[in-house]
C-alpha cells in the first residue's frame, strides 16, 4: 500500500523538491505539496474537504508567514496553529486523526516555536538534519509507520482499548506501572497516545531497547562481530512488533532477560556478568564463533556494561557514567542516560546531551584534576 | 506475606531515596520491585540489584588517609528469600551475594589519588571448605572485590584475611540502611531516617530477616519450647563462638 502525505510550506515547491524527492518512494510513500491558503477559513475548508480524506499524514512548516502563495496571498498563522485546529476538529469527531510532522528550519524552531505546542506533533524535525540518504530512508520509514500506527491505535480504541493488540504482545509479565500508565493514556486522542509511545517508550530505553543497547547488555561489540546478525535472528521472538515498530526497531527488555535465563538457561546474571564472560557463554550456547566482546574504556572501572554514552556511544556500566540533566521526571521504568568520563572531559557529541546533572558537577571537578591534560578547551 | 508486599516496600524505598537526593539512579531498585510485583511465587522471593551508586561529597571524619573529598559507594545484591510461617524459625535467605565497594578520591595539590575498600556480607556455603571460623552470616572486610583492584594499590598496608564478624542477614533495604547509617553524615540523612515510611519499610525487612536470626540466637540462653529451628539455622550456626552450657 502506498501512503500519502500532504506537505504545506510557504516556500515554492521547487524549494521543497529536495526533501520531497528524498522522502518519496514508489509504492511506499508519496507526498503532495501545497502552499498555505492565506486565509484561515479556506484552510478549514481544505481540512474538511473530501480530497483531504485521502491523506494518511500531514507535514507542516512552522513559519508559514514569510512568502506569499501562488495567488499572492500571505498567511498570518503558524503551522502550529493549523495543527491545533486540525486536532480540535479531530477531537470533535469531524475528521479522522492522522499524524502531523513539523518540519522547519532550526532557526525558526528556536525563534517561533512555543514548546507548549509540542504534543500536537508526532515528530518535530529540523530541516537541516535531513541531509543524507540514510536519514531520508529512516524518516520515510517513520512516516509510513506513523500512518500504520494511527490506524492501529484507532482499531485498538474501538476494541475496548486493547493494549495487547496495540503492542502485539502478551503484557501479563510487563511492568505494572507502565501498564497502569498505558491504560490511562489509551483513553486519550490518537496523537496523545502516539506522543506518549514515541517519547516515553520508543526513544527512551527501559521497557524497550534499541539495537546498540541490546548489544551492550550482551557484552558484544556488534560492529566487529560477524555473527551479530545471527544473534539477532535468535532473538527474533523478542523483537518489538507493536505500534510504530516499522519506524523504530526495538526489542523487549523483558524478552532479552527471559531469553538469557530461560531459553539459553544461563544461570549467571545478565546484569552483573562481565562482557567477556557473557560473550563466551553466548558463543557456547549459540554455537557461534565470530563474536567479539566489548572492551572497557580506559577510565572506566566496570566491565558489566549496561548503557551507551549519549555523546560518544561508548559502552559503559552506569557506575562509570555521569548523569545528564533533565531526567528528574522520568518514569520508574525508564533508564537514565549517562555520558562516559571521556565525554565529560572532552565532549565529542555535546549537542546530544547539552548539560550534566547538577549532582555530577563535583565529580567532574575532581575528574578534571585527575586527568589534567584532558581538560576541555574553553 | 507475599512478593507484592516486598515489591511495594522496595518501590517506596526507591522513591524515598530519590526524593531525599540520596541516590540519583534508582532504576535497579525499580526493576527489582517490578519483577517481584509480577511474581506468583508464594514460597520464595528473589531479586537482583546491581551497582547502586551512592556519592558522599566532602570529608568523612576519621578517614585514613585524610583529605578524601569524595567517597563513592557501589552496592550490589542478589538474593533469594524464604517466606516463613510462625511455627518454624527458618533461615530467611537461601542465597545471598552482597557487596559494598568503596572508592575514595583524595585531592592533592597536583593530582587525585584513588583508594579502595570493600565489605562482603557472606552467607556460609555448607559444602565449601573453610580454614577459619564461619558464622552463618558474617561481614568480611576486603574479599574478592578488593583483591580485584590489584595488590599494588595499597602502599605498604598489610591486609590479612579479615575476621568474619557475625552479622544479621541483610536484604537490599537493610543493606542501604547499613550504608547510609555508617557512611553518610547524619545531617544528610536525618530527615530521611525520620520519615515514618522509611522506618516502616526497614521494620518490615527486619521482621523478615532479623527476627528469626535473633530469635535463634537468643535460644542459646532462653529455650523457646514452642519454636522449632530449621536445621542449619540453629544458634551455633549463626554464631559458632557461642559455647553450649
Amino acid at each position: 500500500m502506498e501512503f500519502k502525505y500532504l506537505y504545506i510550506d510557504d516556500n515554492s515547491e521547487d524549494n521543497a523538491k529536495g526533501i520531497i524527492t528524498g522522502l518519496q518512494k514508489e509504492a511506499e510513500l508519496s507526498i503532495d505539496f501545497d502552499n498555505p491558503k492565506g486565509d484561515w477559513e479556506k484552510e478549514r475548508e481544505r481540512i474538511l474537504s473530501d480530497e483531504f480524506k485521502s491523506y494518511n499524514g500531514l507535514i507542516l512548516d512552522l513559519n508559514l508567514e514569510e512568502t506569499p502563495n501562488k495567488e499572492k496571498e500571505t498567511s498570518h498563522y503558524k503551522g502550529s496553529s493549523l495543527a491545533q485546529e486540525f486536532r480540535n476538529l479531530s477531537k470533535a469527531g469531524t475528521i479522522k486523526e492522522i499524524p502531523i510532522i513539523l518540519l522547519s528550519a532550526t532557526v525558526n524552531l528556536q525563534k517561533y516555536f512555543d514548546r507548549t505546542n509540542e504534543d500536537l506533533f508526532d515528530l518535530i524535525v529540523s530541516r537541516e538534519k535531513l541531509n543524507d540518504a540514510d536519514l531520508f530512508i529512516s524518516m520515510r520509514q517513520k512516516l509510513i509507520s506513523l500512518s500504520i500506527g494511527y490506524e492501529l491505535i484507532s482499531k485498538c480504541k474501538n476494541e475496548n482499548n486493547n493494549l495487547k493488540e496495540l503492542f502485539k504482545h502478551n503484557l501479563d509479565k510487563e511492568n505494572i506501572r507502565f501498564l497502569g500508565e498505558m491504560r490511562t493514556v489509551i483513553e486519550n486522542p490518537a496523537h496523545t497516545i502516539s506522543n506518549f509511545v514515541i517519547k516515553n517508550l520508543l526513544t527512551k530505553s527501559g521497557i524497550l531497547i534499541p539495537e546498540d543497547i541490546l548489544a551492550t547488555r550482551l557484552g558484544i561489540n556488534c560492529s566487529k562481530s560477524e555473527d551479530w546478525q545471527k544473534v539477532l535472528e535468535k532473538l527474533e521472538n523478542h523483537i518489538y512488533k507493536g505500534v510504530f515498530s516499522e519506524g523504530w526497531k526495538r526489542w523487549w527488555m523483558s524478552g532479552l532477560e527471559n531469553w538469557w535465563s530461560s531459553e539459553l538457561q544461563i544461570e549467571k546474571s545478565l546484569r552483573s556478568t562481565k562482557a567477556n564472560d557473557k560473550v563466551n557463554l553466548l558463543k557456547e550456547k549459540l554455537e557461534l564463533s565470530e563474536l567479539v566482546p566489548l572492551g572497557k574504556a580506559e577510565k572506566s572501572k566496570s566491565e558489566t556494561f549496561w548503557t551507551n554514552c549519549v555523546g560518544s556511544g561508548v559502552a559503559i556500566d552506569t557506575v562509570d557514567g555521569l548523569l545528564i540533566s533533565g531526567q528528574d521526571n522520568y518514569f520508574p521504568w525508564q533508564d537514565k542516560c549517562y555520558i562516559s568520563i571521556d565525554e565529560a572531559l572532552k565532549p565529542k557529541g555535546k549537542e546530544k546531551w547539552k548539560k550534566l546533572s547538577p549532582s555530577e558537577e563535583f565529580k567532574l571537578e575532581l575528574l578534571k584534576k585527575q586527568y589534567p591534560n584532558e581538560r576541555p578547551a574553553r | 506475606m507475599n512478593c507484592q508486599i516486598i515489591a511495594s516496600d522496595i518501590f517506596d524505598f526507591a522513591e524515598l531515596l530519590a526524593s531525599h537526593n540520596i541516590i540519583q539512579d534508582a532504576k535497579s531498585l525499580y526493576d527489582a520491585s517490578a519483577k517481584l510485583q509480577s511474581s506468583q511465587n508464594v514460597a520464595e522471593w528473589t531479586y537482583e540489584c546491581g551497582n547502586l551508586k551512592f556519592s558522599i561529597e566532602g570529608a568523612v571524619a576519621g578517614t585514613i588517609p585524610q583529605q578524601i573529598s569524595l567517597v563513592e559507594i557501589i552496592f550490589s545484591i542478589s538474593t533469594i528469600g524464604i517466606f516463613s510461617n510462625d511455627e518454624i524459625c527458618r533461615n530467611p535467605l537461601s542465597k545471598l551475594n552482597f557487596d559494598i565497594e568503596l572508592e575514595g578520591l583524595r585531592e592533592l595539590e597536583d593530582r587525585i589519588d584513588n583508594y579502595f575498600a570493600s565489605w562482603h556480607l557472606d552467607k556460609h556455603i555448607k559444602s565449601s571448605q573453610c580454614y577459619y571460623i564461619h558464622p552463618e552470616y558474617h561481614l568480611t572486610f576486603g574479599g574478592n572485590k578488593l583483591e580485584e583492584k590489584g595488590v599494588d594499590n595499597f602502599g605498604s598496608t598489610l591486609i590479612l584475611p579479615a575476621p568474619r564478624v557475625a552479622y544479621p542477614p541483610m536484604d537490599v533495604i537493610l543493606g542501604i540502611d547499613f550504608i547510609l547509617q555508617n557512611y553518610f553524615p547524619l545531617e544528610k540523612i536525618s530527615r530521611l531516617l525520620d520519615e515514618s515510611k522509611y522506618k516502616a519499610i526497614v521494620f518490615n525487612s527486619q521482621q523478615r530477616l532479623w527476627k528469626p536470626y535473633y530469635l535463634s540466637l537468643s535460644s542459646a540462653w532462653n529455650s523457646l519450647p514452642n519454636t522449632t529451628f530449621e536445621q542449619g539455622f540453629e544458634h551455633f550456626n549463626l554464631n559458632p563462638h557461642i559455647h553450649q552450657a
